[in-house]
């Protein structure tokens, strides 16, 4: 955990999405390390940036999900991850439950659940 | 008794033979007395006694008349040879006794003669006698021992040819000589007690062959003696000539004497053994009516069992002739089968014309014809069992092949009858019912229910459809609404204007309601409806926490009310107005309690109350029942309006907003 940096990685296909919870993040107090539209781009960046929080959201473009890529960063990286997704699909939820995630958020999400999961995983 | 004729010794003789081996007690005395007289005359010395030579010669002449029938009888009833034969001997030497004796009569007139031969005749006639009679029994018992039998002429003849020979031989001998060797006077006796020697062995040696062998075997003796002592004598009448007479006369009498006791014996065992067969004739007589009785009874009995059966019968045609009624007449299919073969022994027309034919077209053809050929392996399967006795019955629904070659459904009910001596299955008793009318009923709900189960399918695969296409919208639904967040944060960031950012805020919160009323929505069942209560909850929440005033305590008390979307948006915009309002307004030092209830009323209306303990708002506001104007009292007006509700605010102590309206309905 000590080479984790404190930086936030945001993963979401939607642009205006991301950049929502990158304005959030940010108002929290928090460095966006870089904001991802595929799972293999969100391996890499969450490996290139060490973040120690990645805002993980289901559906992204590609094959993969954001669960194999939640899977991968855990595995490498070992970043606190929490799901953002719109969906509440029993096997959407099983799936998530796989990688023991910190928080699941539904969307919309507001400032004050972010702030709690967020704090939540940092242990505060 | 005829295979044992002739053929030698008999048992019963044998027996009869060794119980009288005894010289009968009369004989025996006879012979002591004839010894003691002899012994009397001869020491007298020679003598003459005319008068007894004739006595004797008589009683002689008498003994050998009564001993030829009494030994002829004997032969005759004892259908034996021998004794015949010694009959026939006697027989003629009786006759040279009775001539020895009518010499001595005085004859005159014409019979003058006879005596004037007596000098010739009477000694001429002893000599030939004590000859004939030793070889004619001697002869009978060779001819005994080489087991001949009958006969009786030629002997007869022989004996005769033998007497007239030595008569003739004996009128040229002399008679008295001088006392030669051993002082014998009459050697040409000599012959005669050498010869009765020989016959007393010859009886003694056949003496097991016949009862009369024994007596001749003492006969034999005596006369070995009379004879010897007849050597001696000089003259007709002297004592050696009386002791040779008396010694015959012994020897007739133990031979006569033995007879009659035979005769006395026989006579008695014959009537004790008639009184025997009197006894077993009795016996006999007892048995048969003994048994006549029991034949008699067992006559009645039968007689009594074949009125029974009669009857019996009679009750078996009654209920044979009931039995075929309502076999015949029965409206249901019914069939007598041979359990083994399943050949079918008899059916009634009801079942017959279930599958098109008459009842004796199917007669002796086997079950297993009629059934259809589809069914056949599991109906045989489920028939062996029957026979095995794992079922205590054959029931089936089976399809038999009709005349036309068409199915037809029945149901058959088959039990066995054991036949009572056997305990083996003798008759399969079977009733067929004609269940095709309702097998083609069920027949045709099973295709219905299986096309219904289809649309079925398709519906719910449909609704299915549907349920991944709402939640789909559903999802989109948040996720733009997420983007508008986004925008409206990232607006309110470029914004300087503080009451511009407040704005963009409240926006930001009304969003928030509307993506919560989605995200209630595809989380229910049904995707049209869901509880308002933990909805209102997780709404107020979210604003308070949202306000950041930790000081502000909320309690939210809904009833469960299953909501739909067109009542859960203004509901949850309302809630959010008010909330809002109250946080906003009511609380300049942050601190105090809000609450927020939904009830039904009695009238069935549900009632919102928002209220707060803050201070209240402007008196002038209140008077007009009007919020400050502004966007938010546009909304929650134009809101309860939308809902067909009314409101009513109280300020007293705080604000108190209650809104009622309609219960709503789902769609």
């Amino acid at each position: 955990m000590s080479n984790l940096q404190n930086h936030v990685l945001i993963v979401d296909d939607e642009y205006l999405i991301a950049e929502g919870l990158r304005a959030q993040v940010e108002e929290l107090g928090m460095v966006v390390c870089g904001t991802a539209a595929t799972a293999d781009r969100a391996v890499a960046l969450a490996q290139q940036f060490r973040p120690i929080i990645v805002l993980m959201d289901m559906r992204l473009q590609g094959d993969k999900d954001g669960v194999d890529a939640a899977l991968a960063i855990h595995e490498t990286v070992g970043s606190k991850l929490i799901f953002i997704t719109g969906s509440r699909e029993p096997a959407t939820m099983a799936r998530i439950q796989l990688d023991h995630p910190s928080a699941v958020l539904f969307k919309p999400i507001s400032d004050t659940q972010l702030s709690t999961a967020i704090n939540v995983a940092l242990g505060l | 008794m005829d295979e044992r004729k002739g053929g030698g010794p008999r048992d019963d003789d044998m027996d009869r033979v060794s119980n009288r081996k005894a010289l009968p007690r009369s004989a025996a005395l006879v012979l002591i007395a004839i010894g003691l007289a002899s012994f009397a005359l001869l020491t007298v010395g020679h003598g003459d006694y005319p008068d007894l030579h004739t006595i004797l010669d008589t009683g002689l002449a008498l003994q050998l008349i009564v001993l030829t029938p009494l030994l002829w009888d004997m032969g005759e009833h004892g259908r034996s040879s021998f004794p015949k034969w010694l009959a026939i001997t006697f027989a003629a030497t009786s006759v040279l006794a009775i001539v020895h004796v009518l010499v001595t009569v005085e004859w005159s007139g014409p019979l003058a003669i006879v005596a004037r031969l007596r000098d010739v005749l009477r000694p001429s006639t002893w000599p030939p006698a004590t000859h004939l009679l030793p070889i004619g029994v001697g002869w009978a018992l060779w001819r005994m021992h080489r087991k001949v039998t009958g006969g009786f002429l030629q002997y007869g003849l022989a004996i005769v040819f033998l007497g007239t020979a030595l008569f003739a031989a004996f009128q040229r001998l002399p008679t008295y000589l001088p006392p030669g060797p051993l002082g014998i006077t009459r050697p040409f006796l000599i012959l005669s007690p050498l010869l009765w020697l020989g016959v007393g062995a010859a009886a003694w040696r056949l003496r097991s062959m016949d009862r009369l062998a024994q007596p001749l075997v003492w006969m034999a003796g005596t006369l070995f003696l009379a004879n010897t002592v007849m050597l001696y004598s000089r003259a007709p009448a002297d004592a050696p000539a009386m002791v040779a007479h008396l010694g015959r006369m012994g020897g007739y009498l133990v031979l006569l004497l033995s007879a009659m006791q035979m005769a006395s014996s026989d006579l008695v065992e014959r009537t004790r053994a008639e009184a025997a067969l009197a006894r077993l004739n009795e016996d006999l007589d007892r048995q048969v009516s003994e048994q006549t009785a029991q034949l008699r009874e067992a006559a009645a009995q039968l007689s009594e069992a074949l009125a029974q059966r009669t009857s019996a019968l009679q009750e078996l045609a009654k209920s044979e002739e009931q039995f075929r009624a309502s076999f015949e007449a029965a409206g249901v299919g019914k069939a007598l089968v041979e359990p083994g073969s399943a050949r079918i022994l008899r059916v009634n027309p009801a079942f017959a014309h279930m599958i098109g034919y008459e009842p004796d077209e199917l007669k002796g053809r086997s079950a297993w014809e009629f059934t259809w050929a589809e069914d056949r392996p599991g109906d045989q399967a489920e028939y062996a069992r029957f026979l095995a006795g794992e079922v205590a019955a054959y029931v089936r629904e089976k399809r038999y092949l009709r005349r036309d070659g068409e199915a037809v459904w029945g149901r058959i009910s088959g039990t066995l009858a054991r036949s009572p001596e056997l305990g083996e299955p003798g008759l399969m008793i079977a009733v067929i019912e004609n269940v095709d009318e309702r097998h083609k009923a069920e027949m045709a709900l099973l295709e219905t229910k299986k096309d219904l189960e289809i649309v079925v399918e398709e519906r719910t695969a449909a609704l299915q459809q549907r349920d991944i296409l709402l939640r789909e919208v559903y999802h989109r639904v948040k996720n733009n609404l997420q983007v508008i967040d986004s925008l409206l944060m990232m607006q309110a960031k470029k914004l300087t204007d503080p009451d511009a950012k407040v704005a963009l805020q409240s926006l930001r919160k009304r969003v928030y309601a509307l993506g919560l009323v989605h995200h209630q929505l595809m989380g229910s069942a049904n995707l049209k409806s869901f509880d308002v209560a933990p909805f209102l909850k997780e709404l107020t929440e979210n604003i308070v926490e949202g306000g950041a005033e930790r000081g502000i305590n909320l309690s939210v008390d809904a009833i469960p009310l299953d909501v739909g979307l067109d009542f859960a948006v203004p509901m949850g915009l309302l809630v959010t107005e008010l909330v809002t309002n109250a946080l906003k307004h009511a609380f300049p030092d942050r601190t105090g309690n809000v609450s927020v209830t939904l009830q039904r009323e009695d009238d069935g209306k549900i009632t919102l109350v928002v209220a707060d303990d803050g201070q209240g708002q402007a008196e002038s506001e209140t008077a007009t029942g009007q919020f400050r104007p502004g966007l938010g009292a546009g909304i929650i007006a134009g809101l309860v309006a939308q809902l067909g509700g009314t409101m009513t605010i109280h300020s007293n102590n705080g604000t108190r907003t209650e809104i009622r309206v309609k219960e709503p309905k789902l769609s």
